[in-house]
């Protein structure tokens, strides 16, 4: 039996210090050819507080990159929806509240209060361009207050590059980017992200496409960066490795909603909802020899083994993976964020007690 | 680090270098000699190309020296039946049929990359509709399109001409009459004092009529409009196909995400990559372009005699081909101007192609 009060998503108390991004109820669907229409993202909430690394973390498609995309509305709206929710930015300026806004307010956020890097960094980079001139374009676009002139600008360059560790800063402005390997250039692409000092660094598995040794360093650079600078990071990632090691705060996510989240310590070492521990044990581990490694699909199969029973209420955690292509309104009712022990959140269903079943299913407490 | 330029390479494969080198000397000869053969020789009013005897008709080559001077010179590709040096023809045609390739394919540059970026751009139905109308060109058949184009704007010339010379032969009359009026009563009824003033009201405005030069130069236009309307279908695919698929590149994405407007992404960040492929199909444009005009020049309906380009001299050589005597010259030389050009241009293409198209790269076809 888990104590606590079940709180609805929306009414969630925020603690500490004001959110810098607070999302609520975001659901995001694309429409296809013929009308068909995909739900990649159902009723997510959550909220990043200054200073604090929040991680997404789940399987591909359960909807984490359309999140952090959302956030900066750099989805393509012609074929994505935003129904209902809400995202709201705290600038200096005020709360903007981001689905809301016209288009030069949204621009004004980019790059200036949450800044973003991608996955990619081989193309990320524009190859006709030098790498100063890139830095320059993302120094100049926000620095309309700043007084800049030319050596202000090459100061700020070098300055830029040089804080993401890249040797010799001046001699390299005026490189291409194809002089530069794939960890140098998501190093480029952190100086460029980082030249308006956001408030928010939004990483969208910032390290997959990047070899082991490489990917340490350069997450130790995003949280170097972000201690410096007071800055909350937003990360996006499928390695549980990378969770348990730079996050705070972790979300689990699985068919576009969050499925669990709390204390990245407490989740990882005490899961509660079968999705999560199914992640967990899907880990391979070194040393282990298995004849075959376990999929998700193989653990979470059995609706019965997903009850759980909270203040008194049996709630069911199941949620087959086909629900998440229906349209929100063939769901009777949407299971949602309940927070289920202090700074635990659980996303569950309620349903009628089972007779004959204990009331207490086979759960830790 | 020094990086040697990608030019060096490209500039020292064989076939680019030797086609250069023929469109150069082709370029420097015919535009170079332009001054001299538009001007007249002293005892004869007509530019020097046009000017002939008719003793001289049919003249065969003669590259001996029995006569002596500039005279010998222009008897180097022998004269037409109206005994006009051939060389002195070939000359001003080709820079005319070079001027029309070239401009006419820097119209369907500027509106083939114009159409096909907003195009792919803008995506969904817009760039439906426009791609649609693309291939409905495609599909009628250009002579058609140029036929028409030409005979359209001979209509409008033609009728705004009538126009232009009723209204002058009205204010002449006007002018005269109120001239009439006056002069001192005794001299009104005198016809010579009113033939003195038509004549002095003609020299003042003219008759309204076009010179022969500016028919020329409308003629030739049209000829560029229809080629460059047709041309630019091929480009506008290509900068469509190019758009969509940058459009997509992380880069892009990573440009958005700092806050760089729709304008800048655009001018900074797509169509600097596009020059690559727009070159090399700007190249290859030329001598379809040149081809065209020879080809329309050649049915009668491009360039007009007495102007000469390389098409209608090879029609007028064909003319004079018979069974009895076989004026060879009069077509030999001006198709082989003509095909060692296009050669010429091809081949630069094609090595640009190589060089510059990423997806060419490496590849033998």
């Amino acid at each position: 039996m888990i104590d606590g009060s079940p709180v609805a998503a929306r009414e969630l108390p925020s603690t500490g210090p004001r959110p810098v991004l607070e999302v609520a109820d975001l659901s995001v669907t694309f429409r296809g050819i013929g009308g068909r229409r995909v739900r990649a993202v159902r009723g997510v909430t959550f909220q990043v507080r200054p200073r604090e690394t929040l991680a997404l973390v789940g399987e591909s498609g359960s909807g984490k990159t359309v999140t952090a995309m959302s956030v900066l509305r750099l989805l393509d709206e012609r074929s994505a929806e935003f129904e209902g929710g809400r995202i709201r930015v705290a600038t200096p300026a005020g709360v903007v509240d981001m689905l809301g806004a016209d288009p030069r307010t949204i621009r004004s956020v980019r790059g200036a209060i949450v800044a973003m890097i991608f996955q990619e960094p081989m193309t990320s980079l524009n190859p006709l361009m030098t790498v100063g001139e890139q830095v320059a374009e993302a120094i100049t676009l926000h620095a309309a207050d700043r007084a800049l002139t030319r050596e202000g600008i090459r100061a700020a360059m070098i300055d830029a590059l040089a804080r993401v560790g890249i040797r010799e800063p001046e001699a390299r402005l005026r490189d291409y980017p194809h002089q530069f390997s794939g960890g140098m250039r998501q190093r480029v692409m952190i100086a460029m992200a980082l030249a308006c000092r956001p408030s928010l660094l939004i990483a969208d598995e910032p390290t997959t496409a990047l070899d082991v040794t490489v990917q340490a360093r350069i997450l130790d650079l995003i949280r170097e960066q972000a201690e410096q600078r007071d800055m909350a990071v937003l990360l996006v990632t499928h390695d549980l490795g990378i969770v348990a090691d730079r996050a705070d705060r972790v979300g689990v996510m699985y068919t576009g909603r969050i499925v669990e989240a709390g204390p990245v310590a407490d989740v990882l070492r005490d899961p509660i909802h079968p999705y999560t521990r199914a992640l967990l044990r899907c880990r391979p581990e070194v040393g282990r020899r298995r004849a075959r490694l376990v999929t998700v699909a193989d653990t979470i199969g059995d609706p019965r083994a997903c009850r759980i029973e909270v203040n008194g209420q049996a709630m069911s955690m199941w949620m087959p993976k086909t629900q998440a292509d229906q349209p929100l309104g063939d769901t009777p009712v949407e299971p949602r964020l309940q927070e289920v022990a202090p700074g635990r959140y659980l996303c569950v269903l309620p349903v009628e007690p089972e007779p004959g079943h204990d009331a207490s299913p086979a759960r830790r407490a | 680090m020094a990086v040697r330029s990608p030019w060096r390479s490209v500039l020292l494969r064989p076939r680019l270098a030797i086609g250069l080198a023929v469109i150069a000397f082709m370029v420097v000869a015919s535009f170079a000699s332009l001054p001299y053969l538009l001007g007249s020789a002293a005892d004869d009013p007509t530019p020097r190309y046009n000017a002939g005897r008719v003793e001289q008709a049919r003249t065969p080559p003669s590259w001996g020296s029995s006569q002596a001077g500039s005279h010998a010179a222009s008897m180097l590709m022998g004269s037409d039946g109206l005994g006009r040096s051939l060389l002195h023809r070939s000359l001003v045609g080709g820079a005319i049929s070079l001027t029309v390739g070239l401009c006419a394919a820097a119209a369907s540059v500027v509106i083939g990359v114009a159409y096909g970026a907003i195009a792919g751009l803008a995506g969904g139905r817009l760039d439906g509709v426009m791609m649609r109308a693309v291939d409905v060109l495609y599909g009628l058949p250009y002579i058609l399109i140029v036929v028409l184009l030409a005979v359209a704007i001979d209509a409008v010339v033609e009728r705004s001409t009538v126009a232009r010379v009723n209204r002058i032969a009205q204010a002449r009359e006007a002018h005269v009459d109120s001239a009439v009026r006056a002069l001192p009563p005794e001299r009104r009824a005198d016809p010579r004092a009113r033939l003195e003033l038509e004549r002095e009201a003609m020299l003042l405005m003219g008759t309204g009529e076009l010179p022969s030069s500016a028919r020329e130069i409308i003629n030739i236009a049209t000829l560029l409009l229809a080629i460059g309307s047709v041309s630019w279908l091929t480009m506008a695919r290509v900068a469509r196909g190019e758009v969509i698929a940058l459009k997509a590149m992380p880069f892009v994405e990573a440009a958005r995400a700092i806050g760089v407007s729709r304008a800048g992404i655009l001018f900074r960040h797509i169509l600097p990559n596009l020059t690559g492929v727009v070159i090399v199909y700007a190249t290859l444009a030329v001598p379809q372009a040149i081809l065209q005009e020879s080809f329309l020049s050649f049915l009668g309906i491009g360039v007009r005699p007495p102007l000469p380009s390389w098409g209608n001299l090879a029609a007028e050589g064909l003319s004079e081909i018979n069974p009895y005597k076989s004026h060879w010259w009069l077509i030999a030389f001006p198709c082989a101007l003509l095909a060692v050009t296009l050669v010429s241009l091809n081949l630069v293409g094609d090595s640009l192609r190589d060089a510059l198209d990423p997806k060419w790269r490496g590849r033998r076809p």
